[in-house]
Parts: C-alpha cells; sequence; structure tokens
C-alpha cells in the first residue's frame, strides 16, 4: 500500500475544497461548519481539513487534502503538507488584498517550499485581473521561488488538473 | 492601471452589461527593433479566443511588418480591433485611431467590407490588413537609440518579450533552470510552454531530458529556451558543473513528427497519476 497526497491550501473561500471535489473518486469528506465570521462571505466554512482520493490502482492512491483556511489553524498546514507530493497554494483575487493573502502561506510554508512541487491557482481574475499572474510571480522570484501561476476557475475539473499537472512535471523532474 | 501592462477584454452583452472577458498582460509585446516605429493596437469587444489569435499573429508576423505593434489598453492607439454594434470611444486618446479593423462572425452583412475581418481570425487576413495600414501611417519616427549602458531590466521584466534573435544559439550541453515563472506574455497560453516551464522551475535540466520528461519536441524545446534566454529568465549552467542526473523513470519517446496516438508505455507513478487523472502527455 502507498499513499501518495496533495495538498490544497489557501485562504478561505479559495477554493480548496471544490478542487479537491473536482479530482476525488467520492465526494470528499468534509469537515464544514456554519461559518459565523462574516468576513469570509460564505455560507460554510472548513475547520478541520477535507479529504479525497483517487485510485491508482495496485493498492496505490492520491490523497488530496485541503487546510482549513483561517489563520489559527496555521499549525496544521505545515504538518498536513509534510511529505507531500505536492502543494497547490490557492488565492482569491476577488479578496481586497490577495497578495499578502499570498504571502502568509509563502511564510507558512516557508521551510518546505524550497523543496516543494508546488503550484499557485489564482481564482476569480477574470472579474479581478489585479495583481495579475506576473506579480504573483514576481513576489515567489523575491523569496527566491519558481512556482507556477496560472489563472484558475477551480469549479473547471480541467483548471484543477492544470495545476496538479504542474506539479507533476516539478515532481517528475526532481526524481 | 499603467498602459503598458494590461489589457481587458469587455463583451457587452445583450442587455447593454459590460461582462469582462479576458486580461492579458501583453503590452510591450516585442521590443521594437532600432529604427523600428511604434504603432498601438486596442482590442474591443473581442473574445479571449480573438485576443490569442491576433497577439499570436503580431508574434509570428513580426518579420513582414515594417513598424513594431503593440497591443495597448489605452493612449496612443493606431488601430482598433473591434467587435459589436460600434467601437467605444479610446479611454485616454488625444486623437482618435488611424483605421479600424471589424471582427465579424461569417454571415454577416459587412463581411465583404473593407475594414472587416471575418471569425476566426486569419494570419493572412490580419497580417495584410496591417501591411495594408502601415504604408499608409506616415506619422512622426521614433527617437533613435542614445549609445550608453543597457538598462538592468530585462524586456519580460519590464513587461514586454524579448524575441530570440536569430543568433542565439542555445547551448547544447548546459543546463537550464528559470530564475522566475515567466510572464504570461512569455508563456502565451501555452501547454507545452507551461510543461517545459514547470519542469525547469524544479531544477536544472538539460536539453535530453528537458525533452524526455516534457515530452516536446526538441525544435519546439529549442526555440522556448531562445525565448527564455532572450528574457534573461534562464539560469544557465555548463553540464560540467552540473552533470545531468540519469532518469529513474521509463522514458517517454519525445515527440515524433507524425502524432503518436498511442499512450506512452510508461508505468512510473506519474503516468499512473496522469492516465488516472486523464492527463496526456500527448500532443
Amino acid at each position: 500500500m502507498k499513499h501518495h497526497k496533495i495538498v490544497f491550501t489557501g485562504a478561505p473561500g479559495a477554493g480548496k475544497t471544490t478542487a479537491i471535489a473536482a479530482l476525488s473518486d467520492a465526494p470528499p469528506v468534509l469537515t464544514e461548519v456554519r461559518n459565523t465570521d462574516a468576513g469570509l462571505g460564505k455560507q460554510h466554512t472548513t475547520v478541520g481539513l477535507d479529504f479525497g482520493q483517487v485510485d491508482l490502482g495496485d493498492g496505490q492512491s492520491i490523497r488530496l487534502f485541503g487546510t482549513p483556511g483561517q489563520l489559527r489553524f496555521e499549525f496544521m498546514w505545515r504538518i498536513i503538507a509534510t511529505d507531500a507530493l505536492g502543494l497547490v497554494i490557492l488565492v482569491d483575487n476577488a479578496k481586497p488584498d490577495p497578495l499578502a493573502d499570498f504571502a502568509i502561506y509563502l511564510d507558512a510554508y516557508k521551510d518546505l517550499l524550497p523543496t516543494m512541487n508546488c503550484a499557485v491557482g489564482i481564482g476569480r481574475s477574470l472579474e479581478n485581473p489585479l495583481p495579475s499572474p506576473d506579480q504573483y510571480a514576481e513576489l515567489l522570484a523575491d523569496r527566491g521561488l519558481v512556482f507556477p501561476v496560472l489563472p484558475v476557475d477551480v469549479r473547471q475539473r480541467e483548471d484543477v488538473l492544470m495545476l496538479v499537472e504542474t506539479v507533476l512535471f516539478q515532481a517528475e523532474a526532481r526524481t | 492601471v499603467d498602459r503598458a501592462a494590461r489589457v481587458v477584454v469587455r463583451r457587452v452583452d445583450a442587455g447593454g452589461a459590460v461582462k469582462p472577458m479576458l486580461s492579458v498582460a501583453t503590452e510591450k509585446a516585442a521590443p521594437a527593433a532600432a529604427g523600428k516605429r511604434r504603432l498601438g493596437l486596442q482590442a474591443q469587444r473581442l473574445t479571449p479566443s480573438d485576443v490569442a489569435r491576433m497577439t499570436t499573429f503580431l508574434r509570428v508576423g513580426s518579420d513582414r511588418l515594417q513598424c513594431a505593434w503593440e497591443v495597448v489598453s489605452g493612449g496612443e492607439v493606431h488601430v482598433l480591433v473591434w467587435s459589436g454594434n460600434e467601437p467605444d470611444t479610446v479611454v485616454g486618446a488625444l486623437d482618435g485611431p488611424l483605421a479600424s479593423l471589424q471582427l465579424v462572425d461569417p454571415g454577416t452583412g459587412s463581411a465583404d467590407s473593407a475594414g472587416v475581418l471575418l471569425r476566426p481570425l486569419q494570419y493572412e487576413a490580419f497580417i495584410d490588413a496591417l501591411v495594408a495600414l502601415e504604408r499608409g501611417y506616415s506619422g512622426p519616427k521614433p527617437p533613435v537609440a542614445k549609445a550608453g549602458p543597457q538598462t538592468a531590466l530585462a524586456p519580460a521584466a519590464q513587461g514586454g518579450v524579448a524575441e530570440p534573435a536569430a543568433s542565439i544559439a542555445v547551448p547544447k550541453d548546459a543546463h537550464f533552470r528559470l530564475r522566475r515563472w515567466p510572464p504570461a506574455a512569455v508563456l502565451q497560453q501555452d501547454r507545452y510552454h507551461l510543461r517545459l516551464a514547470s519542469c525547469m522551475s524544479a531544477r536544472h535540466l538539460g536539453i535530453d531530458e528537458l525533452v524526455r520528461l516534457s515530452n516536446v519536441g526538441r525544435p519546439q524545446c529549442e526555440a522556448f529556451l531562445a525565448t527564455l534566454i532572450a528574457n534573461e529568465l534562464l539560469d544557465v549552467r555548463l553540464s560540467a558543473t552540473t552533470p545531468a542526473r540519469p532518469a529513474k523513470l521509463v522514458a517517454v519517446a519525445p515527440r515524433a513528427s507524425t502524432p503518436d496516438t498511442s499512450p506512452p508505455p510508461d508505468t512510473s507513478l506519474f503516468s499512473k497519476i496522469r492516465r488516472r487523472l486523464g492527463l496526456t502527455l500527448l500532443r
């Protein structure tokens, strides 16, 4: 039995649960509760972690984890991402300061990122074109990091797959 | 918004509501060759597909064009490419555009009129139209570049894309790694560019490794590498300092001249994942 994991992280409302649901064989296991934080602008939010799975056969599987978005769960983020095949950071461009949100996750994972296969998905960028993907790439470059930065709509499976594919190429290159 | 940073394409629906459709950073598309006149081209109410074609044609057709065309979002607009009932006012422009090209769907009444191009936009028709407009344009010549120290920033870092000069040869025995994720104008929403860039974001890779990992043809790899080098986006190391890492995975054959329709006979973890998720390395 060999299980690999891909972790989806990002601010509340960035689309982690939706992205996992787009890939998982079965409906994902969710730990959502009714949201009491009006600032998040959504009815439910994840307080534990989301879990989905893709069975590869031969006893192997890809486990998909979604981290809880709120900053108070930061202690869980790195635990979940340790030894992951890849990390997908989702950012919501409709938020007031998406670059600052992004920086929070770069800080939280800073010890893991230099050797991590990682992709950055920017959501709601059609309606909110700024910051541009290039600005996110610039922020990464300032920290000495180079990861794919792609505008995505996580409701579209193809977009989520595109993020995963870039992670796989990195993983394969490092193998 | 810096007019040289972004184009926002909007669509007006039947109710008159303006909906943003696409935003692309395309300005300063290619630094003008010395002595080339810069002309601005603005897109209005075009679909993402229209804009993608137009941007690609401008790059591919740059040899045929006498001027350095830039897609701009305002300011000095020389040509308007638009769709819909009538073009909008060019925001920030002191003078109206010199010309406009309307993009229409096949079967519409005005399809045969001058200044009208049919969807899907065709390379020849589009470039021919720009060539004709260039002949009629006699605007001021650009300032002659003064000799002096070059700017420290690469064109890509300034928001533009440097075309690889013909003299740029991709070193065969070198290994390449991205210094930063390429700007959208360099990636051009090309899935093969995305593959190549993803591989080179992880570590230094030689061309052979890159071809094998990405399953992108060697000529395309070399062309993309040349573009990245021209834009100073690559860290290049000679092979003597970075020996190629032997691949542990079963090699995926590089792209053949004729498309291969059978899946690669690879049983590695990555191939399993790709097969399971419906991803494919085929062209």
